[in-house]
């Protein structure tokens, strides 16, 4: 028997049509602009995905056409087959015989790529029951001789394991269990690493794209923290100016500039959160859900529910605020050598929790006028003045910010690419992610987000730097926790 | 006929979509009382019996019936008052006030003649620029409105429907239609200028035989030549100058025919005797130049009609496909009454005696139901089970060898799997499986009634557009997986 292997690992995924054989390859290649249908015989012709990085090619994905009439096919190829050794030759001489004819278009085209040297992934759909046509199919692909291996899809539903498992472990080298809808990035490398094994040729190549895969991984949450840190810095330093009459801003006008800075601020967040989803290419997230019926992350960055699930609880504000006052009114203490007793901590943190209280019911959005007073009085004769919107008061709106980046991005990065044409974001257990962090890293974030907040107009460097680092700590600190 | 077609599409449509939230046993219940046990001859009669006993339910007063009904009403309406229009149009011009004079044949022909053309050639223009008759908007548009007043007039009772209201919504939903819809419309509309020329000829030849007609030509144009004249009517009146002998336009009544209102006279003395020369060429001008296209056009929308209407048949089908389930277990072409007692369940209250057709059970790909089960199946569709096989387990050569001892029993079952895409094998088998009349009853065993498979099952069959193949879903609560159990 002989069999032909190309030097650029490169796999064909066949099956029986509908069994989700472009799914599996949208989730290996990370490539959600494959048409995925629940419509039979969308994918005509075999086309190629490259898995590649900086350029450079991993391995190849072939998404080919289902098996429409595999039995006929057989039947054919066993007529015509003059002895055992022949058979992969038989199947060229099918395919060279029905290729551009109107008979065994599909079976032609999948077995293409197959009889030009790449190795074989046979997608069965695990949540249905096994039947006994589907042998015609694995007969077929024996017969070409070339490294082969099954997944099983939908095995999360799948009832019939065990009965699929034990019809295809002659015919297969391994008998692989694979949710292409649910598969995480550990499991794609795990699925990688057997891919490794089928080919002795392929095991360097491979290796090295599971190395390389995993550096990218990392990079990605890296890149991921940084967006994350730069839409907190962007997001409570956020202003916008407009002009208005000297006696200041009408209601409309107050309100129609509260929603411009609303809309400022989600789409701020909009941003990041394309920018984390083209890290892990996903390009087509969809959203259809109804608003309602969306997780708390996708819901409206201003809506009540996300408010009262997102962020810190007001124990947790109060707390962080009077720490902050009773720091202040320590050094206050230090200063006068304790003479005071301690009266400055008592009454810093009395304070620091009192200005929470307050922050917490007080408006939000403060609009205030830009000029001085030197200013104002030079202008005065002009007819209008220039106010400033913003940064947003409220003390929980940087960490509801972050919980919902948090959020996002736990999502994203554990979200399977077959599911984007198919399913709205889901993952989200409703919780909040800042209510769980370690008091010093609440204080220390709410200091770097307070200190940006009071100057609106600078770069912020140190405090990006800081806060990407932090909030890579806890995107690691996830990871490991979902791994576990 | 336009309109009745027009009408029954209507019908077809509208009943569809009434049914659409009808639970299917009721329907098919409904389906056998109204063909009343008798035996269709054929699916087209069965389908013509169906709508007729539907319309009776309605007493007649379907929105196809009403919308057709309108549209004839109105139709024939603008047909006469286009023949009166095109009557009087000529009849100003040879006998009204302004005919002391000699009748222009340049001016009758203008008005009567040329000026439809124009139309014509717009319209024409217009459907080329255009590419499809389904922009047509106006055309439409203006129908129902005509529709509506029509409709508006004849409601008898405050509450009585609005059928242009009805049409238009039917219309924006079921966009299928559209073409039909304008090219019926576009080849009557072409009746009015058949009538207009029609009436225009009419009156003239009435004019000549009982009236004196004088004709003339004249021109303020002086670079108009009676030559060149002469040699423009020569072309024109050819057809019927070279084959007939009759209305030719010579260039000496040409010459002698030209008229000066300054002098009031023919430019010969013999002007006046030889003016009446004129009429069979005008005539002839009027039947084959405007008449004749019209015709040709309005003949060829009637075949781009049967055409559209055959290609859309998509919707009769599926309904032919009902029909022809239903039918086979009320009767067998064998026309003798059997006495078997009426069949139990829903779908068989209240049927005429029927006698079950013998059938061919094939479990498809290891499919398969037990016996009690089945036995529920076969009853209701009217089956009693001749034979039961399996086949599709991936032997080719076995379903050939099973195919070929097909001893043509009256039906057959075919038991599939839902979640089994119909790939082509088992489009062909199901194929291989039709034979003459009888029927193919693919048993879809599916979890729920709203499974996405059934679309997906009706879909790919649709693709072999027979009615004698139907879809009958099975929700069995108790399935027997042969491959299950040999594992």
């Amino acid at each position: 028997m002989s069999t032909a292997l190309s030097t650029l690992p490169v796999f064909a995924v066949v099956g029986r049509v509908n069994r989700g054989k472009s799914s599996i390859i949208a989730t290996l290649a990370e490539e959600d602009s494959i048409a995925i249908s629940p419509l039979p015989g969308t994918t005509r012709r075999a086309t190629h995905y490259d898995v590649a990085l900086d350029g450079e090619p991993l391995f190849r994905l072939i998404d080919t056409p289902g098996f429409e009439d595999a039995a006929r096919a057989l039947a054919w190829m066993q007529r015509h087959s003059p002895s055992a050794d022949q058979r992969r030759a038989t199947v060229a001489a099918f395919r060279q015989r029905f290729a551009g004819s109107d008979e065994f278009i599909e079976e032609c085209e999948l077995l293409g790529p197959v009889l030009e040297g790449a190795a074989i992934l046979y997608v069965v759909d695990g949540s249905t029951p096994f039947r006994e046509n589907i042998m015609a199919e694995v007969e077929i692909l024996r017969w070409t001789g070339q490294p082969r291996m099954a997944l099983v899809n939908r095995s999360r539903e799948g009832e019939h394991l065990s009965t699929w498992h034990a019809a295809l472990a002659p015919a297969f080298s391994t008998v692989r269990n694979f949710d292409a809808h649910a598969a995480s990035f550990r499991e794609r490398l795990s699925l990688l690493s057997l891919f490794r094994e089928l080919v002795e040729a392929w095991r360097a190549p491979l290796g090295r794209a599971i190395e390389r895969l995993d550096v990218e991984q990392a990079r990605r949450l890296r890149e991921s923290a940084s967006a994350i840190a730069a839409l907190l810095v962007d997001a409570v330093s956020h202003t916008i100016e407009l002009s208005a009459s000297p006696e200041g801003l009408s209601a409309d006008e107050q309100s129609a500039a509260e929603l411009r800075f609303h809309d400022d601020l989600r789409e701020l967040e909009q941003r990041a959160r394309r920018r984390v989803e083209a890290l892990y290419r996903h390009h087509r997230v969809a959203a259809r859900a109804t608003p309602l019926d969306r997780p708390a992350f996708s819901r409206d960055l201003f809506s009540e529910r996300v408010w009262s699930s997102l962020g810190l609880s007001a124990g947790q504000l109060i707390a962080a605020y009077a720490v902050a006052g009773a720091t202040a009114g320590g050094a206050v203490d230090a200063v006068v050598g304790g003479a005071s007793i301690f009266a400055g901590t008592v009454i810093g943190a009395a304070l620091g929790g009192a200005t929470a209280l307050w922050q917490l019911g007080a408006r939000a959005v403060d609009i205030s006028a830009v000029e001085g007073l030197a200013e104002r009085l030079r202008k005065s004769a002009g007819p209008l003045r220039r106010f400033r919107v913003g940064p947003h008061q409220h003390p929980n709106f940087p960490f509801v910010l972050l919980d919902r980046a948090l959020l996002h991005h736990e999502a994203i990065r554990y979200r399977a690419h077959a599911l984007n044409a198919a399913a709205e974001l889901t993952l989200d257990d409703g919780t909040s992610r800042t209510r769980e962090l370690p008091a010093a890293t609440r204080q220390r974030l709410g200091k770097l987000l307070a200190s940006c907040r009071r100057s609106p107009g600078a770069e912020h460097e140190t405090e990006r730097t800081e806060l990407a680092a932090i909030v890579e700590e806890l995107l690691r600190q996830r990871d490991a926790a979902l791994a576990g | 006929m336009a309109f009745a077609l027009l009408g029954k599409l209507l019908d077809i449509e509208w009943m569809l979509r009434h049914d659409e939230e009808r639970p299917s046993a009721e329907l098919a219940r409904h389906d056998r009382e109204l063909l009343g046990g008798a035996l269709p001859p054929s699916p087209e009669r069965a389908l013509e019996l169906w709508l007729e006993a539907r319309r009776r339910e309605h007493a007649g007063r379907t929105l196809g019936v009403r919308a057709s009904e309108l549209l004839t009403a109105l139709h024939v309406a603008l047909v006469g008052l286009s023949a009166l229009a095109g009557a009087g149009a000529a009849q100003a011009w040879l006998r009204g006030p302004g005919a002391r004079e000699p009748t222009n044949v340049l001016s009758f022909l203008l008005s009567t003649l040329l000026w439809p053309l124009g139309l014509l050639a717009i319209s024409l223009a217009l459907l080329l620029m255009r590419g499809r008759l389904g922009r047509s908007v106006l055309l439409e548009d203006l129908y129902l409105v005509g529709v509506g007043l029509l409709g508006r007039l004849w409601r008898r009772s405050p509450g009585g429907e609005d059928v242009a209201r009805q049409w238009r919504a039917l219309r924006r939903g079921t966009r299928r239609y559209r073409d039909l819809e304008v090219a019926t419309l576009l080849g009557a509309a072409q009746w009015y200028p058949i009538a207009f020329h029609s009436g225009a000829a009419l009156a003239l030849t009435a004019g000549a035989l009982f009236t004196d007609l004088a004709f003339a030509w004249s021109t303020t144009n002086d670079s108009l030549e009676p030559q060149s004249l002469a040699a423009a009517f020569r072309v024109v009146a050819a057809p019927w100058c070279e084959t007939l002998g009759v209305g030719c336009v010579s260039p000496e009544l040409v010459q002698a025919t030209r008229f000066s209102r300054f002098t009031g006279s023919y430019a010969a003395p013999n002007g006046a005797v030889l003016s009446g020369a004129w009429w069979p060429a005008l005539l002839g001008c009027l039947l084959l130049y405007g008449v004749l296209p019209r015709l040709v056009l309005s003949l060829g929308l009637g075949v781009l009609v049967r055409r559209r209407s055959a290609q859309l048949a998509e919707r009769v089908l599926e309904l032919r496909g009902r029909l022809y389930g239903v039918t086979v277990g009320v009767s067998r072409s064998d026309p003798t009454p059997v006495a078997v007692a009426p069949a139990v369940g829903s779908a068989g209250v209240g049927l005429a005696p029927r006698r079950a057709l013998p059938c061919w059970v094939i479990g498809w790909r290891g499919a398969a139901l037990d016996e009690v089960e089945l036995g529920r199946v076969c009853e209701r569709l009217g089956l009693s089970l001749e034979r039961r096989d399996a086949a599709g387990d991936g032997d080719f050569d076995r379903d050939e060898a099973l195919l070929a001892t097909d001893a043509s029993p009256a039906a057959v079952l075919l038991l599939a799997d839902g979640w089994e895409a119909p790939d082509k094998a088992t489009r062909r088998f199901i194929e291989a499986l039709r034979r003459g009349d009888r029927p193919v009853f693919v048993g879809l065993l599916l979890e729920t009634e709203d499974a996405p498979a059934l679309g997906i099952w009706r879909g790919l069959l649709g693709l072999l557009a027979d009615p004698r193949v139907s879809i009958e879903v099975i929700l069995p609560s108790r399935r027997a997986h042969a491959a299950e159990v040999r594992s």
